[in-house]
């Protein structure tokens, strides 16, 4: 299937007081049309950053794209002019934000800012957006719809905004859906809601969605694909049952140490990793989760190991040992 | 699609009848704000039909009637029901038609002042950097300048008149609107609904004019409504100075700062359009207070 999104070499960094914070590392993925990727890692590790850069919503300054190419339908999305881009914003490509408590402005209506996107891109009436609104918020099924357009945001819940706000992410029908740890915010009952009505969603109506989260568990119900961050970089990305099965890199490992099972049987503790991410000061010549790495190898101190092919095509990890054999490549 | 395009009528229209209600309920509950709208309807009243209204010219001099106190004090003169000036004139008659330049200049004032205030303030926060220095430096500049100084200068130069007054007094004031529209907008454009708005694309208009200005509003309603007493004797000062209105014409300000030399032996020269004024700001003010409680969705109650 063909590429719709081909991201090579991305590179972000913000300029601070202490330095310069290499926040992206010249990250390379794809998205194929109709799939979901997942993106996980851990707070900092440049999951947003990265998905921020693509659409130019990095704050310059301090923070500036430094390098890459995104390839969406035949245009480099980090070269078109700035009007063009936002055109993209919202009606191609759209976000699913982080916080549905305050993500919505607090004096319009409900109905007015799902709306919004589509007026914005499609120079819509008030009256024509209400009813895409309403046929949207329909359709993640808030009961009602035709009169809670009228309601303000704190006359909602966290569940129902997070609807809402998936709602508002769907009115220009986007190519491509970037949620944002969209249910961090939320309960686990209602995630499984969010994650069923995404999945039913995608279903219908033929979406390709990136999903960034911290969370294993609902990257397994959802994605067809996961990349793994960490540092700044993609240290391992492969289909997600190869990734349950077949974990490579120790990080990956780690993480799904870390995670409790409902099929097991045996007593067993949960993993942690030891310390904290780095904070990338310079761009690392070393591999940046050696000081955390219970397999690091001299090798890891002098070289950055780069994403290479292993087991399957699919499956790219960045590490100096084969955690299976303990052995260096 | 006719169908459709009946029932998006429906629903806009619905919106509307239940804002209309709530604020007709809300304000017939409001016992003040009924009030004080009352009180500006009938001042609205009492400036369009001045003629009808007024009992005597509020020009005509008589010297042998200088200095009458109001109806129900001692020497009172028939139909001269607030007394009569220095010069023996009918300071009913001349509040009457006083009520249309003070009313004239308040509200016009206010709405220029408020308007470029609001603007340039909005534009400062939002962009920053800048566009923010100059505009800041800018009211920096107009606030050390003496307020009298920088109106005698430029009227001198356009000339005299109402208009030009008005003109004057509106670009002048609009720094006290800047400057807070500016300190709210700062910590506005940190919210996330305002980084939303970016992400789905919207221009920087939109997002000022729908996302920003909105939660800035209540403020700006209570700064208009305390700037509208501040415009009408600003131009009693200025009228006094012949930079405003010619003398023939009068206005609260005026007849308020003549009857200042008389304060002793007339004190209804100040009190009657000293209260006019005390009347209409605190109506204003408690209009726009409960207007600024409706207007927050906030504020509602289900």
């Amino acid at each position: 299937m063909d590429k719709l999104l081909d991201v090579k070499g991305l590179e972000t960094q913000f300029r601070t007081r202490e330095g310069v914070v290499h926040a992206v590392n010249g990250i390379s993925f794809f998205l194929r049309k109709g799939e979901t990727l997942g993106v996980v890692g851990e707070s900092g590790c440049g999951k947003s950053v990265s998905m921020m850069s693509m659409l130019r919503l990095i704050p310059d300054p301090p923070g500036k794209v430094v390098a890459g190419e995104v390839l969406f339908c035949g245009q480099d999305l980090l070269k078109i002019s700035d009007d063009n881009i936002r055109k993209i914003r919202g009606s191609k490509i759209s976000f699913v934000f982080q916080d549905p408590m305050t993500s919505f402005n607090p004096v319009l209506t409900i109905g007015e800012q799902v709306a919004e996107p589509y007026r914005v891109h499609f120079g819509a009436s008030k009256s024509e957006g209400l009813e895409r609104a309403i046929k949207y918020l329909d359709l993640v099924g808030i009961p009602n719809a035709r009169e809670r357009v009228n309601d303000y945001p704190h006359q909602f819940s966290g569940g129902m905004r997070q609807r809402v706000m998936i709602a508002m992410g769907l009115i220009c029908e986007p190519q491509i859906l970037i949620a944002d740890e969209p249910t961090t915010a939320l309960d686990v009952t209602i995630q499984a809601q969010i994650v069923d009505l995404v999945n039913r969603l995608q279903a219908e109506l033929g979406m390709t969605i990136i999903w960034i989260t911290h969370d294993l568990g609902i990257i397994a119900g959802l994605a067809d694909r996961v990349n793994v961050m960490y540092g700044g970089f993609i240290i391992e990305t492969a289909p997600v049952k190869e990734l349950y099965k077949n974990p490579m890199h120790p990080y990956t490992i780690g993480l799904l140490g870390s995670l409790p099972r409902m099929n097991e049987t045996a007593y067993r503790r949960l993993t942690s990793i030891e310390g904290l991410p780095p904070v990338l000061l310079e761009t690392p010549h070393y591999c940046p989760f050696e000081s955390r790495c219970q397999y690091a190898i001299e090798k890891c101190r002098q070289e950055n190991p780069l994403l290479r092919a292993e087991e399957c095509e699919e499956h790219h990890v960045a590490c100096w040992i084969n955690t299976k054999t303990r052995k260096e490549y | 699609m006719r169908m459709n395009m009946k029932s998006n009528h429906q629903a806009v229209q619905s919106k509307n009848i239940r804002m209309w209600s709530r604020v007709v309920y809300d304000f017939k509950r409001s016992p003040q704000a009924i009030i004080s709208l009352a009180f500006l309807i009938f001042l609205v009243l009492v400036a369009v039909f001045a003629p009808l209204i007024a009992t005597n010219d509020p020009i005509n001099t008589n010297l042998s009637l200088r200095l009458r106190p109001p109806f129900g004090f001692d020497k009172y003169e028939p139909s001269f029901f607030f007394g009569t000036d220095a010069l023996g004139r009918d300071v009913f008659s001349r509040m009457v038609f006083g009520t249309r330049v003070s009313l004239l200049v308040g509200f016009s004032v206010v709405l220029i002042s408020g308007t470029l205030g609001t603007v340039l303030g909005l534009l400062a926060g939002y962009f920053g950097g800048k566009t923010d220095d100059i505009i800041m430096r800018l009211a920096d500049i107009q606030l050390a300048f003496p307020f009298m100084l920088l109106m005698l200068a430029v009227l001198a130069v356009i000339g005299a008149g109402l208009w030009n007054l008005i003109m004057v007094l509106g670009i002048t004031n609009w720094v006290s609107y800047a400057r807070v529209v500016r300190g709210q907008v700062l910590s506005i454009r940190e919210k996330e609904f305002v980084d939303a708005a970016r992400e789905i694309g919207a221009p920087h208009k939109h997002i000022i004019f729908k996302h920003i200005l909105p939660n800035v509003l209540s403020s700006i309603i209570v700064i208009a409504s305390f700037s509208v007493a501040s415009a009408i004797i600003s131009e009693a000062t200025l009228s006094f100075l012949g930079l405003g209105v010619p003398a023939s014409v009068p206005t609260w300000g005026t007849i308020l700062s003549e009857g200042r030399s008389y304060i002793t032996r007339g004190w209804w020269l100040m009190i009657l359009p000293g209260s006019a004024i005390a009347l209409t700001v605190l109506s204003i003010n408690i209009l726009g207070d409960w207007l600024r409680d409706i207007i927050d969705p906030r504020m509602q109650i289900d």
